[in-house]
């Protein structure tokens, strides 16, 4: 019976077509690659390395801030604003500010849902007790943009209260409060203090809070300030904040990107 | 990588033990050319170096049993043929061929590599054992219920 199968066994033979067809698969598995082939890697590599720059573009689009939100209390922060609406960066401009942007993560927030986080938030708090003044500036990338964000901003309810304002700020003002190490905000209040009392410097304003900054104004121009404090509902453009501006518009860091 | 000289060489001196070893696991001569691809393919890609041609021969016999494995556990394969489709219609089989070489695949799988091993190759318990990554004992046992399987299938005329 052993040599019956193995017998059996011999008579199985690999046919001459599967030895050919495994012949001509090593032969085409292990050629060099064509032509032909190369030129499709070569697309294939492209096409990937377009994929990625279009990846990097799209991040970059979407990283990039178009519009911003300048928050003054006595922290003052700055948020970028993208083409999205959402918050693409948070940076304080005096040492409250920075604590302020490390202690509350806004990032890719909608603007509001931002400026109400930052509001309820427990960092915030401590500032908005004690008579505490909050003075919101925005600048879109046009003033229609600017004007529509403020009216987001002034519907929410954190806005409506009687220590909150909200304006519209000046574009031009950017590059020269960020040399000068303050939020345009903040900027925008030295621009008018400096009005009514020309001795006034800004190493002066950095240390004031925006209700010191509100007060002193009140003090100089002898009655309640109503513009743009005064009103709640804040000023577009041609209130006192824009009467006094210099236009800085040379290295506007936002729109260089616009 | 091996040169086209040495695949074809090895296709010549190892395609039948390739074809043999798929028949005992497949039942599609498709797969059996998958095999057949997936095996010469990988000796051309080896680097191992090979002491003498039966150590070579025992690489061909392993690799082919353990391809034929992953395909048998693989979902696409062809799942279910008749016996006829798996037995060669070549001319050296004979009637009596055909009815041992039907009974060795009627075993269950695990008895058919050790009766094809010790009885065609003519392997020790002992060398099986190392070449299926077996115990020896088990190999034994296995032969011992295969044989007696065969001799109640083809008539006891002597196994072994």
């Amino acid at each position: 019976m052993g040599n019956r199968i193995r017998d059996a066994f011999d008579g199985i033979h690999a046919e001459d077509a599967i030895k050919r067809r495994t012949m001509a698969y090593l032969k085409v598995k292990t050629a060099a690659p064509s032509r032909g082939a190369h030129g499709r890697r070569l697309a294939t590599a492209l096409a990937c390395f377009a994929l990625v720059l279009l990846g990097m573009g799209g991040w970059r689009f979407y990283m990039t801030p178009v519009s911003a939100i300048s928050v003054d209390v006595n922290p003052s922060i700055e948020l970028g604003v993208n083409r999205f609406d959402r918050i693409v960066t948070v940076e304080g401009y005096n040492e409250d500010g920075s604590a302020l942007a490390a202690a509350v993560d806004l990032q890719n927030m909608s603007y509001s849902d931002g400026l109400n986080t930052l509001m309820c938030s427990d960092a915030m708090r401590p500032y908005l007790g004690n008579d505490g003044f909050v003075s919101i500036t925005v600048i879109g990338d046009t003033e229609e943009k600017s004007e529509e964000m403020r009216g987001q901003i002034t519907a929410c309810a954190y806005a409506a209260q009687p220590n909150v304002e909200c304006q519209c700020g000046d574009r031009g003002d950017i590059a020269a409060a960020h040399e000068a190490g303050l939020s345009f905000g903040k900027y925008r209040a030295f621009l008018e203090l400096q009005e009514l009392d020309p001795e006034i410097t800004v190493d002066d304003v950095r240390v004031m809070s925006m209700r010191q900054i509100k007060n002193k104004m009140e003090e100089l121009f002898g009655s309640p300030y109503n513009a743009p404090f005064g009103n709640g509902s804040g000023d577009s453009g041609n209130g006192a904040w824009q009467g006094g501006g210099q236009h800085h518009g040379e290295n506007d860091p936002l729109e260089s990107v616009i | 990588m091996r040169s086209e000289t040495e695949a074809n060489r090895a296709i010549a001196l190892y395609a039948d033990t390739v074809r043999r070893i798929c028949m005992v696991h497949l039942k599609s001569y498709t797969d059996t050319e998958d095999i057949f691809q997936t095996v010469f393919l990988k000796y051309v890609l080896s680097s191992a170096a090979f002491e003498n041609e039966e150590h070579e021969k025992a690489w061909f016999i392993r690799v082919t049993i353990n391809a034929c494995k992953d395909l048998l556990k693989s979902f696409f394969r062809s799942r279910t043929v008749s016996l006829e489709e798996v037995l060669p219609q070549e001319a050296g089989v004979t009637d009596d061929h055909r009815e041992v070489l039907e009974a060795v695949l009627a075993l269950p799988p695990k008895y058919r590599n050790v009766v094809y091993l010790h009885y065609y190759e003519g392997y020790t318990a002992a060398e099986i054992g190392k070449l299926l990554g077996k115990n020896e004992n088990t190999v034994y046992t296995l032969l011992s219920r295969a044989k007696g399987q065969l001799r109640d299938a083809l008539g006891g005329d002597g196994i072994g």
